[in-house]
C-alpha cells in the first residue's frame, strides 16, 4: 500500500511509511492512511481489532523524551468526554531506533481548522463547542495541567458538534519542573493562539487561565472571522505582537463581540491573568449565560 | 468588612475594651506569645464568640527573629539546616500549622511565607502553591486559609508589577483570601511617601478584589485610608500605630527625655500623629476642630486631660484613640476613593495653612508630602 505523506516529516521519520508499516505490524494493526505531521510526531489512521484509531509516532530522542512522557502521562490522567482518549502507548523499536507509539481514538469529524475553511460555524454550534472545551479546560485545571496549544488544528470532532481537544505535545504539568529554559524569549505554543504569558515566556504566570485565553482567542476568531487582536484582518504578525505587548482588545473589536452576544470573551481575553475569570466555574458560567 | 486587631506585645487588654467593639477579629502573633499563653488569653476574652481569630504563623524570617516562635510546633528546630526548596518540608510545616491553629482555637490561618532573597515571579508562584497545598487539609479541619503575600512597596513601583503579582496570587482557584504584608523600611510613625509604590499597592488590592479575592492588609497605619479606598475588604492594625513587621526598631517604644513612653494623638484632620506639645499648640489656636474630634470618645477623654493640665498620662488613651479611628475609618471609607480624596485634600489645605502661619511640627514632614503622594497614589492605582 502506498501511504502518501506530503509535507515535512519530523526528524527521525525520514522513511515514514516503512517505519509506520513496521510499527503497525508490531502492534497487530493495519495501516490505512497518513493523517498529518507536526514537529515531533507523524499521525496515521490505523485499524486495530476492527476499530479505527489514530497512531501517533514520535522518534524517541533525548531532548523530547521528557516531553513525550508528560504527554502520555497527561492523556492517561485525563477522563473527560471532550479530551482525546489514549487507548495505548508503547515504545517500539524499528531498526536501530526507538519510537513512541500512541494509539488514540480516531476522530473522524476532522479539525475545526478545516471546518472553518469549508463552512461557517453556526452560533448555536459555537456555543456548544465553547461550553464543551471550557469544561475540558476545567478538567485539566483539576489535574494541574495546562494544555498551552489550544488552536483550531488541535480541536477535532468525533462527529458533528462532538468536539474534542487533542495534541498534548506541550502540556505543562504545574507540579513538575519546567522543561524549557528561562532565558528563551518566547515559551512553547503556537504564537497566534498563545497568551501573553506564553509569548513572554513568563513561566510562573502560566496556569489554566492561559488556556482560557487560548480558547477565547479561538472562539473570538470564529465569531469575528479574523484573529481578535489583528489590527488589520490579514495582519497576523501584528496580532501576535499586540498580545505579547499585553495590549487590550481594540474598542471596535470589543463592540463587535458584544454585538454578537459574545461579550463574555472580553474578560477571558484580558492581557493579565488576574483580570480573566478566576475559576473555571466562573468561565463556564459566563459562557453558559452568554 | 471590618477591621482586625493586629496583636503585638502586651495588647490583649485592648480586645475587650469598651468602645472598640467594632473589630471583627484578631490576628494572633506567635512571635510575642507562646501557644499556651495565646490560648489562655483567647479563652478569657469576653468577646471571643464574635471574633474571627486568624493565626499569622510569622514565618517571615524565622532564622533570625524567633521570639516565642520556637515554642510553636510549625517552627522546625532544624530550620537552619533544612532545604527550604523542598516542598515536602513545607507540606510538613503546613500539617503542623493546622494542628497548631486548631490547638489555639483559631478559625483561620495565614499560609507560611518567608522573606525571599528576591521577590520574583517564581517566589510568588511558590507561596501561592504553599497556600494551595495548605487549603485542602485546613478546610478539612474547619480552617479558612489566607494566602500570605509579602510585597515590597518598591517592587510595586515597577510598571505592571501589580498585575503580575496579582495574577500569581490568584493562580489557585481555591484561594479566596489574601493576607497582604506590604514591606518597606519606613520608620515607625513616619508616613510612606513613595507615590508610585503606593499606587502599585492600591492597584494590587483593587485587582485582587475585582478578581473576587478578599484582601486583608496587615500591619496597617493611617495608610489604611488608601487600602480601603482601593476596596480592601479588611485591614489589621495594632496599638503601636503604624507598626510594621519589617521596620527596624519597630519594637522600641518612643520615649521622651525623662524616659517616659511618648503619647501620640491621631489627628483625623491632618492625617498624622501628633505629639502632645504640638497638639496643645494647635488646639489653643483653634487649628484643630475640637468638636469634631470629640466624636471619638477616646479623643474626648484626652482633650479633657489636656484641659485639666494636671500632667495625667494618656499614652494608653492614645492607643485607644487610634484604634477607634481605625475601626471607624474602616467602615467610613470602604470602597470610597472619593471620600478619601476629599479627606486628603482637606488635610493638604490644613498643612498649607499651617505653613502659611509658620508652624513646624515635631514629627511630621513640614511639607506634608505624603498627603499629596497619597492623593496621587489613588490616581496611579486606578481608583
Amino acid at each position: 500500500m502506498g501511504i502518501s505523506t506530503g509535507g515535512v516529516m519530523p526528524k527521525g521519520m525520514e522513511k515514514a511509511e516503512e517505519i509506520a508499516q513496521d510499527l503497525c505490524s508490531q502492534l497487530g494493526a493495519e495501516l490505512h492512511s497518513f493523517l498529518g505531521a507536526g514537529a515531533f510526531k507523524a499521525a496515521y489512521k490505523i485499524s486495530l481489532a476492527n476499530s479505527s484509531y489514530a497512531l501517533k509516532i514520535a522518534p524517541i530522542a533525548a531532548p523530547s523524551l521528557d516531553r513525550l512522557r508528560r504527554e502520555v502521562a497527561a492523556l492517561q490522567a485525563c477522563d473527560h468526554p471532550n479530551i482525546a482518549r489514549l487507548a495505548h502507548a508503547e515504545a517500539l523499536r524499528f531498526k536501530d531506533r526507538e519510537y513512541l507509539c500512541m494509539v488514540e481514538e480516531f476522530l473522524e469529524g476532522g479539525t475545526l481548522e478545516h471546518l472553518l475553511t469549508t463552512s461557517q460555524v453556526s452560533d448555536k454550534s459555537l456555543r456548544l463547542y465553547a461550553a464543551s472545551l471550557a469544561s475540558a479546560i476545567a478538567h485539566l485545571q483539576s489535574l494541574n495541567l495546562v494544555h498551552r496549544d489550544i488552536k483550531p488544528a488541535n480541536i477535532l470532532f468525533r462527529k458533528t458538534d462532538d468536539v474534542v481537544l487533542t495534541d498534548f505535545g506541550i502540556v505543562r504539568a504545574l507540579g513538575l519542573p519546567s522543561l524549557t529554559h528561562d532565558f528563551i524569549p518566547q515559551g512553547p505554543g503556537t504564537p497566534l493562539y498563545s497568551s501573553p504569558e506564553q509569548l513572554c515566556n513568563d513561566k510562573a504566570a502560566i496556569d489554566w487561565r492561559s488556556d482560557q485565553f487560548g480558547l477565547a482567542l479561538v472562539l473570538a476568531e470564529c465569531v469575528l472571522g479574523r484573529p481578535a487582536f489583528a489590527p488589520q484582518p490579514e495582519d497576523l504578525h501584528g496580532a501576535v505582537n499586540a498580545v505579547a505587548r499585553h495590549e487590550h482588545l481594540a474598542e471596535s473589536t470589543k463592540a463587535e463581540l458584544e454585538k454578537q452576544n459574545w461579550g463574555c470573551l472580553l474578560k477571558a481575553l484580558s492581557p493579565w491573568p488576574v483580570q480573566r475569570y478566576r475559576t473555571p466555574d466562573l468561565f463556564l458560567r459566563a459562557l453558559g449565560a452568554a | 468588612m471590618g477591621a482586625y486587631h493586629q496583636l503585638g506585645h502586651d495588647s490583649w487588654n485592648l480586645v475587650d475594651e469598651d468602645g472598640l467593639e467594632g473589630y471583627r477579629g484578631l490576628i494572633l502573633s506567635p512571635v510575642n506569645y507562646s501557644p499556651q499563653k495565646t490560648l489562655e488569653r483567647l479563652q478569657s476574652t469576653k468577646r471571643r464568640e464574635s471574633l474571627e481569630v486568624i493565626l499569622d504563623p510569622q514565618f517571615y524570617t524565622p532564622n533570625s527573629e524567633r521570639g516565642k516562635l520556637s515554642e510553636w510546633t510549625h517552627f522546625d528546630a532544624n530550620l537552619d539546616t533544612t532545604d527550604l526548596g523542598d516542598i515536602a518540608w513545607w507540606q510538613s510545616r503546613n500539617a503542623e500549622l493546622i494542628q497548631q491553629a486548631n490547638a489555639v482555637e483559631a478559625s483561620a490561618v495565614c499560609s507560611l511565607a518567608m522573606v525571599p532573597r528576591e521577590y520574583s515571579n517564581e517566589y510568588y508562584r511558590w507561596i501561592a502553591g504553599v497556600a494551595s497545598d495548605l487549603s485542602g487539609p485546613a478546610s478539612d479541619s474547619g480552617l479558612s486559609v489566607l494566602t500570605t503575600a509579602l510585597v515590597p512597596i518598591s517592587e510595586l513601583a515597577k510598571k505592571n508589577r501589580a498585575s503580575e503579582i496579582a495574577g500569581l496570587l490568584t493562580s489557585s482557584p481555591v484561594l479566596e483570601r489574601v493576607y497582604l504584608v506590604l514591606v518597606d523600611d519606613v520608620a515607625p510613625r513616619k508616613h510612606r511617601g513613595d507615590q508610585e509604590g503606593l499606587g502599585g499597592a492600591v492597584e494590587l488590592i483593587r485587582l485582587l478584589e475585582e478578581a473576587g479575592v478578599q484582601v486583608l492588609v496587615a500591619f496597617s497605619g493611617l495608610d489604611l485610608l488608601l487600602w480601603k479606598a482601593a476596596g480592601a475588604s479588611h485591614i489589621a492594625t495594632g496599638k503601636f500605630l503604624n507598626l510594621r513587621r519589617f521596620t527596624p526598631g519597630r519594637w522600641e517604644e518612643q520615649k521622651d527625655d525623662q524616659g517616659r513612653v511618648v503619647p501620640y494623638w491621631t489627628d483625623q484632620e491632618f492625617v498624622t500623629w501628633l505629639r502632645e506639645a504640638d497638639l496643645v499648640m494647635l488646639l489653643r489656636r483653634a487649628l484643630i476642630d475640637e468638636t469634631a474630634a470629640r466624636t471619638n470618645p477616646f479623643s474626648a477623654r484626652i482633650l479633657d486631660i489636656l484641659a485639666a493640665a494636671k500632667g495625667e498620662p494618656w499614652v494608653g488613651l492614645g492607643w485607644r484613640q487610634y484604634l477607634w479611628w481605625a475601626m471607624d475609618a474602616d467602615k467610613k471609607y470602604q470602597s470610597d476613593p472619593n471620600a478619601v480624596r476629599e479627606l486628603l485634600a482637606r488635610a493638604n489645605a490644613k498643612w498649607m495653612d499651617l505653613r502659611d502661619k509658620k508652624f513646624v511640627l515635631y514629627e511630621a514632614d513640614a511639607e506634608a508630602r505624603w498627603v499629596t503622594a497619597w492623593i496621587n497614589a489613588l490616581a496611579i492605582g486606578g481608583v
